[in-house]
This record gives structure tokens, sequence and C-alpha cells, in this order.
């Protein structure tokens, strides 16, 4: 029986081994060169580069090594390097109201947690605001930085790992009877700039639809609220708009056929309708809107299965794929509230359906419970990275 | 004195002879063949600060963007060494094997990798940072840099200013935590 401590190794064991252990491991001293030059300075330059590679979370910590560094970390040219390489492991972040003083709690996990089935620690996070009773809505998040609707009038925009928020100027919309705003929040790469969309619709007998929305977009560092024109004549429906491929996307109801996908490019900040896929002959009876593996995902839901298509070339009709089908979770007397959050790399699907959270196996059809304490009584859920960008620069 | 080994030649051998010593006999035969066959006229000569001259080939200066670009733009006679002042045999030599396995092995490239930093204290893994950036071998600098991080990831910050040679200059003593919030969204 090979005993568990970590002398027995051999070669290949070893190699085989976490990058962790090979490092406790003492070096084997240079066989020849007595005269050994003493160990060389890394120029700061040579120690910027390594510093990209560690982890936001350890980065945080390095800041007290020196004033050089700490200068480095909050950076923002360094951030965005740092945004870039290596990949940066997924977070789960779910918001519920306490069972016991009905306070608004935020909590995240290690998404990889979630997936392998192992019970997973909450870290609770401090939400920047000190009026417990609220229930601010997640609008998305991007590069690290999560987008929260306050109210209707009102966005927050926070980094929860470098714990900076940022508040924007208010809409001020004219409140009117039956309305509301739905967000979007996104990167625009052609002007490097992050962008916040608010979609306000209204009651409008004049309007085919019955409906009549105005858009104005905000561009991270500027202090004003622009109104971006033509949006075209549709009911919008989502929770919020999903940021993919430079551009945010809503489900909206139009008389006839009946949903359209519309979309805002960040760019050129025009709209434009995303074809949806052929469902074949399954008769969609409602449709939702997501985003996995940074593609847009659409989940038909038809009389007993739900589809789950993925958009690989944004803008390109011809290149949805359907993933899967899976079926629903209880037989249901109305159709559940269902997002698809998190696509695994063995293709485990995590999804928020109806009020629970629960990973679908795809390869053999079953269906897991997260083990995440109070996971049921979450109110919203996202998945976000740790990231140095702030919302403030 | 002309001994091949995989990827490399090499022709003069000032000091550390042992170091060549790398490959089956067998191996050197079938190398040299096919070397002398394909790629004679393409391979460069580099002669590093200890003055060994290495034979090295097209497929691995492909990888060394400054050598790379001193052949391209200077039209450098190919009949004298081009020297690297900078790196000594001995990191040329892992420099070589490095990129040589980045290229052919497919199959255990992840293994390879785990050898070669276990065969690196942290005087030769700094060293051979800085000769990859000097030579500007991107595989090979990324992964270094990507060693460095494992290494430090649970060190203390005497450890980290020791090993980076930096002096503590931060006058407060600072907490290993991120800043607090300075106000929140309710403060006017």
């Amino acid at each position: 029986m090979a005993s568990a401590s970590g002398d027995d190794y051999d070669d290949d064991d070893a190699a085989a081994s976490s990058k962790r252990q090979r490092f406790t491991e003492t070096p084997t001293p240079p066989p020849s060169d007595p005269h050994a030059p003493p160990s060389p300075t890394l120029p700061f330059e040579l120690i910027a580069e390594i510093l990209q590679w560690v982890p936001t979370k350890r980065l945080l910590q390095l800041q007290c090594t020196c004033k050089s560094w700490q200068s480095l970390i909050s950076d923002p040219q360094f951030a965005k390097k740092h945004l870039r390489l290596p990949p940066k492991p997924a977070r789960l972040i779910l918001t519920f109201a306490s069972p016991t003083t009905r306070e608004f709690v935020i909590r995240s996990y290690p998404l990889h947690n979630v997936f392998d089935a192992a019970p997973v620690g909450p870290t609770e996070l401090r939400y920047p605001s000190n009026r417990r009773k609220r229930f601010d809505l997640i609008v998305g998040s991007c590069d690290g930085i999560l987008c929260f609707a306050v109210n209707q009038s009102l966005v927050l925009l926070w980094n929860p790992c470098i714990r900076k928020f940022k508040t924007l100027p208010p809409l001020n919309n004219q409140h009117r009877e039956g309305s509301y705003t739905i967000f979007g929040f996104g990167y625009d790469s052609f002007s490097a700039c992050y962008k916040v969309v608010a979609v306000f619709s209204y009651e409008c007998d004049a309007d085919a639809n019955g409906y009549k929305s105005e858009v104005k977009v905000l561009t991270l560092g500027t202090e004003s609220w622009r109104v971006v024109p033509d949006f075209p004549s549709v009911v919008p429906l989502d929770e919020s708009g999903k940021f993919v491929s430079g551009s945010v996307n809503w489900l909206a109801y139009k008389s006839s056929p009946s949903s359209v996908i519309v979309s805002l490019d960040l760019q050129k900040e025009c709209f434009e309708e995303v074809l949806q896929p052929d469902y074949g002959d399954v008769a969609v009876l409602d449709l939702t809107l997501g985003v996995l593996r940074h593609r847009l995902c659409v989940i038909a839901h038809g009389y007993d299965l739900l589809d789950v298509w993925l958009m690989q070339d944004y803008g390109n009709r011809e290149s949805w794929t359907k993933l899967f089908s899976f079926p629903f979770l209880e037989t249901p007397d109305s159709f559940p509230w269902v997002k698809a959050l998190s696509l695994s790399e063995d293709d485990q699907l995590l999804l928020e359906f109806g009020s629970k959270l629960v990973v679908y196996n795809t390869r053999d059809g079953t269906f897991d419970t997260p083990q995440i304490q109070d996971i049921n009584d979450c109110l919203a859920s996202e998945v976000y990275i740790e990231s140095l960008i702030s919302p403030c620069s | 004195m002309v001994i091949t080994a995989k990827g490399k030649e090499i022709l003069e051998i000032a000091e550390e002879p042992e170091y060549v010593m790398l490959a089956k006999v067998e191996d050197l035969k079938m190398d040299m063949l096919r070397i002398v066959e394909e790629e004679e006229i393409k391979k460069i000569r580099l002669k590093t600060s200890d003055e060994a001259t290495f034979e090295v080939e097209p497929s691995i200066l492909k990888e060394m963007k400054r050598v790379q670009s001193l052949i391209n733009t200077e039209a450098i006679d190919t009949s004298v060494a081009i020297p690297l002042p900078n790196i000594t045999s001995r990191n040329l030599s892992r420099i070589i094997d490095f990129c040589w396995e980045h290229q052919y092995n497919t199959e255990n490239l992840e293994e390879f990798k785990g050898r070669f930093l276990k065969s690196l204290n942290h005087q030769e893994l700094k060293e051979l940072l800085l000769a990859a950036n000097y030579l500007n071998i991107k595989t090979l600098f990324d992964f270094l840099c990507n060693s460095f991080t494992d290494l430090i990831q649970n060190e203390s910050p005497e450890f980290i200013r020791d090993f980076f040679n930096i002096l503590n200059d931060t006058n407060s003593v600072k907490s290993m935590h991120a800043p607090a919030f300075q106000g929140s969204i309710d403060d006017d």
C-alpha cells in the first residue's frame, strides 16, 4: 500500500503532481560551477511581468511588499494586462434575504467547487450599502465588475474583490404608469470603455405593441447618460441585457411572430435583431436568453423538454448549435424561471431552475443539487471573475 | 569535437564538456544524418558567455525572436557565431532543450516541464528568466513567469522581499488584506 506522504514519488509521479509539490522539493544544486555568481536581481519590468500571472487575491496581499509593488498593483494599465492572462477562475455570486433578519446578504463561491459536488464554504461579501433591507437586482458582470440595479434610476458598479464601487448618476426618466427599466452592462473594446445601457419602457397607445422604449447609455468615466435613438418597436422582456461579443442582447416581445432578440452594438451604438435558431418541429412556448462560454445562449421551452442552443459565431444565424435537451425538473404548472449560469468543461450545466440551483449532467442526464448551504433561498445568481479592474477609473 | 544532441550541435566547448552528454549515441547518429542531409545550410551558430559555440537549427531559432531579428535585419555573416554575452552554455543548452520539447514533444510536454522546473534552483530560475527575456522566447518566458507565481504563492512578505531583493520601504505595517471600504452608496 502506497503511503500518502510525498516522499516516495518516482519521477513520473512527481511530474504529474502539482506544481506546488515540485517546488517544495529541495532543488538540486548545479553539478559543477563552484564559483557560482550571486543570485541575479530581476529588474522591476520583469517582476511586473511575473506579477501579471499572480492570482488577484494574492496580488492584493502582495501590495504590502513595497511601495513600487503597491503602485503597480493599483495601476489601471496593470489591471488590464493582468485581466488578459492567465484565465481567472470563475466564482458564483448569490444574493439572499437572511431568514432571520430579512437583511440583504451576498455570498460568493468558487465555481469549480459548485460543479465538484463537494460542500462549498461561502465567502460573505460586504455590499457597499448600510441600508440592509434592500434587494438590488444583479444586472450582470463583466471583467470582475458586478452591475446592480438599485432601483429604476440608480445603478451601482462594484468590484467585490478590490472592494471598490461606483454609483452612477441617476437616470431621471419620468416615472409613468406601467414603466420599467431594463439594464445591461458590457465592454466596448473599440473605445476600451465599460458601458451601462438602460432601456426605459412605458405604455403608449400610439405604438403598435402598446409600449414605447427610450434607451440611454453611460460610458464609464463620463458622468452623463446619452440617448441612443431608434430602439425598434418591440416590448423588452428580459430581467437584464446579456453581454456577448461587444453587444448587449435582450429578449423582446413583438406582436408577430412572437419573441425577438434585440441587440445593441456597444461600439456603433446601433440596434439590430439577432436571428434565432431554426427550432425545427419543437413548439416553442417560451424563450430564455443567457450567456454560456462567452456565447449567446437560448433556452427554448417545449411541452416536456428544454432545448439549449448556442450561437457559436455571434451574429451568424447558421452558427446556432443545439447542445442538448433536458427535461423539466418537476411537471410544470407554469413555466419555471430558468437561467443558464455556466457550462463546465465536462459539460455540466449550472442552472437557476425555478427557485433552485441545479447542476444538470448533460452526459448521463441526471440532476444534482450543489452542496451550498441556503441554496434554495437565493434571490439572484451570477457568475463573475476576480479582477483588479476598478469601476472608479 | 562535434557532438550532436537533439536539435543542437556543440562544436567547441571551452568548459563543462560533461554537460553535453544528453542524448543516446543512436539518437546522435540519427540526428546528425538528418541534419547533415536537410538543414545544414540554414543553421546558425551562437556563442555563449563561457565561449561555447552552439549550432542551432532553424526550427529552434524561430523561437528566439531576438536572434531572428538579428539575422533578418543585419544580414550577418553566418560563418561567424553570434555572441550571446549574457547567457551561459548551461542555460543556452536548457533553453534549446525547452524549445525543442515545446515543438516536438506533443505527448509528454507537461511531464517534461515538471522535470525541467525540478532541475532548477531559485538562482537558475532567475537566470533563465533573464535569458528568455533577452532572447525574447515567449513560450519559455510565460512558462517561467507562471512558475514564479507558484513559487511565491504561499510565502511571507519577508521571503518575497528577500527573493526579489526588495527593500521594505512601506512606512506603516499594513495588513495583508485588501483595504476596507471608504464610505458606502448611502453616504452623502
